[in-house]
């Protein structure tokens, strides 16, 4: 019998698979693009380092899915100042950014994901400008240079993405044309102390957009380039999530309940948390089963007044992030 | 155009205009979905497939920037999906022989008699298959039924290169043991001496 016989036979017996029809592909092709332009925006012109074969792999596939999507406009902002970048890699797994101390926001990741307490963990400035945590008795790739403890990533930066990418109030939540994004932008650049900040635009004929009822490109993205101050406004095919699905629904209740409208309230973080559990159960996003994440992120001045202020991001998973903010 | 542009041209390309991340999709969907579908069969290879993808778009930084052809990448991550998919069931379900018997062999140089025999011997095949280490069939069925190099096999599994040989040993030969053992069963399935079964 030679080599491969066995690899012969088997291919012979290869089952035959019925070609996926076109309506199907058609479907998964646009429940792709959707995924995509809520993911949004731009990540840096070169890939982040492989990590090294053999790593301990901390979190399951869930926290990346349910991370990424809002970690994906951080990436773009890592390279200059990991001060002002909005993403973590946390082992192998990029996610949004929390609270700033990156080796708080993977702690909690870690207790979520597997239940225990983590390892010491160290902060680390990536050949990338990354900021990566590994675990201390983990010896860092080459190129990595560990950060000071009290190294924090730039709350206010942290913030701004999180509005924007807000499913019910940011860019997603419906079609924007070019004045009221701007505007929309504006409003948060204000309220988050940035207003030395500017906004541009990329032009819609360098990609092709989705047109909203005035007739302009819908600007559903922004990129934030603390480089230089700025956020960038780009026009993106697609459109707003159908509003009667479940985490839009949440999302909606969290905005009317603790943000804007006539029912807003005032209410400390861990209360408008147990109510938001309630609500999503309510509407069958249930934790266990990894359907939502629900984040805490502490006043960073614990002595003064403060409101919880929830935002909504979704990609594969729905995380509502509650930050304590001044009242 | 970026109809052109190679993979690894419009992953690194997708970072900045992420929309060029469903050309991807657009070129490999099929594969993928083949792939998933021998595997767990179309209702599942219809439930993973879009989540490959996504994922796939999610994680395009950690793509290689060496590999032109991001297939092997895909099946990789396809793979993972498979085995948390499998992960849930039990092990009948988990097994080949849900997939149903073979109607034909796609190589176009088989003779009808080929196809008879392999057809033929296709429930001891699944046996063995099944009863390999996970670790030895997943190579074994990479090389075979999706036709990938070694390399590819490495890049798809996440392991060096002299593993996917070694599991790849290990999964031929216990195959051979089968097919040594139905060739000494008798005269009903005579058997040539590539180890094909003739009758």
């Amino acid at each position: 019998m030679t080599d491969e016989a066995e690899v012969e036979l088997l291919r012979r017996l290869r089952p035959p698979v019925t070609g996926p029809d076109s309506a199907f592909v058609a479907q998964e092709r646009n429940a792709l693009m959707a995924h995509i332009l809520r993911s949004a925006p731009e990540l840096p012109t070169t890939p982040v380092a492989q990590a090294p074969r053999h790593r301990p792999r901390w979190f399951l596939p869930v926290v990346v899915l349910a991370s990424a999507t809002t970690a994906a406009a951080g990436w773009a902002v890592l390279r200059p100042d990991p001060k002002t970048s909005t993403a973590v890699a946390c082992g192998d797994s990029i996610i949004a950014s929390s609270t700033g101390d990156p080796v708080a926001d993977c702690s909690a990741v870690w207790r979520r994901e597997n239940g225990s307490e983590p390892p010491p963990l160290v902060a680390y400035l990536g050949p990338g400008g990354g900021v990566h945590v590994l675990p201390a008795a983990q010896k860092p790739p080459e190129g990595f240079s560990a950060l000071a403890p009290s190294f924090r990533q730039e709350a206010a930066i942290i913030e701004l993405r999180a509005e924007l990418a807000d499913v019910s109030r940011g860019l997603p939540s419906a079609c924007f044309g070019e004045t009221e994004a701007r505007e929309l932008v504006a409003a948060q650049l204000r309220r988050l102390g940035l207003a030395d900040w500017s906004i541009t635009t990329r032009p819609a004929e360098q990609r092709p957009a989705t047109a909203c009822a005035t007739g302009g490109p819908n600007y559903a993205t922004a990129a934030l380039d603390p480089e230089h101050k700025r956020v960038l406004l780009i026009p993106n095919l697609g459109a707003p999530p159908p509003q009667d699905l479940p985490f839009m629904k949440l999302s909606r209740w969290l905005t009317e309940e603790f943000v804007e409208g006539p029912r807003r309230r005032c209410v400390p973080v861990d209360e408008a948390l147990n109510l938001a559990r309630e609500q999503a159960t309510q509407l069958g996003l249930r934790e266990e089963a990894g359907h939502i994440v629900f984040i805490i992120v502490p006043s960073a001045e614990p002595a003064g007044p403060t409101c919880a202020r929830p935002t909504t991001v979704v990609g594969g998973t729905t995380i509502v992030t509650i930050r304590a903010v001044p009242r | 155009m970026a109809t052109n542009r190679t993979d690894e041209e419009l992953i690194r390309a997708s970072f900045t205009e992420p929309e060029l991340f469903a050309l991807i999709f657009d070129r490999h969907m099929r594969s993928v979905h083949a792939f998933l579908g021998r595997r767990v069969g179309i209702d599942g290879a219809d439930s993973l497939t879009g989540e490959t993808f996504r994922i796939a778009f999610e994680r395009r930084t950690t793509y290689l920037v060496d590999r032109s052809d991001s297939l092997p990448w895909l099946y990789g991550i396809a793979h993972n999906l498979l085995r948390h998919h499998w992960r849930g069931l039990a092990r009948e379900d988990r097994s080949l022989r849900r997939l149903g018997a073979v109607e034909h062999s796609d190589s176009e140089d088989d003779t009808l008699l080929d196809r008879v025999a392999a057809q033929a011997m296709w429930p001891r095949v699944q046996e063995a298959l099944d009863t390999m280490r996970h670790e030895d069939r997943d190579v074994i069925l990479l090389v075979a039924w999706e036709e990938l190099s070694y390399a590819e096999v490495a890049v798809a599994l996440d392991v060096p290169i002299g593993t996917v040989r070694s599991r790849l040993h290990r999964a031929r030969r216990h195959l051979q043991e089968l097919i040594s053992a139905i060739g000494k069963e008798g005269d009903d399935n005579p058997m040539t001496s590539d180890g094909r079964c003739v009758g």
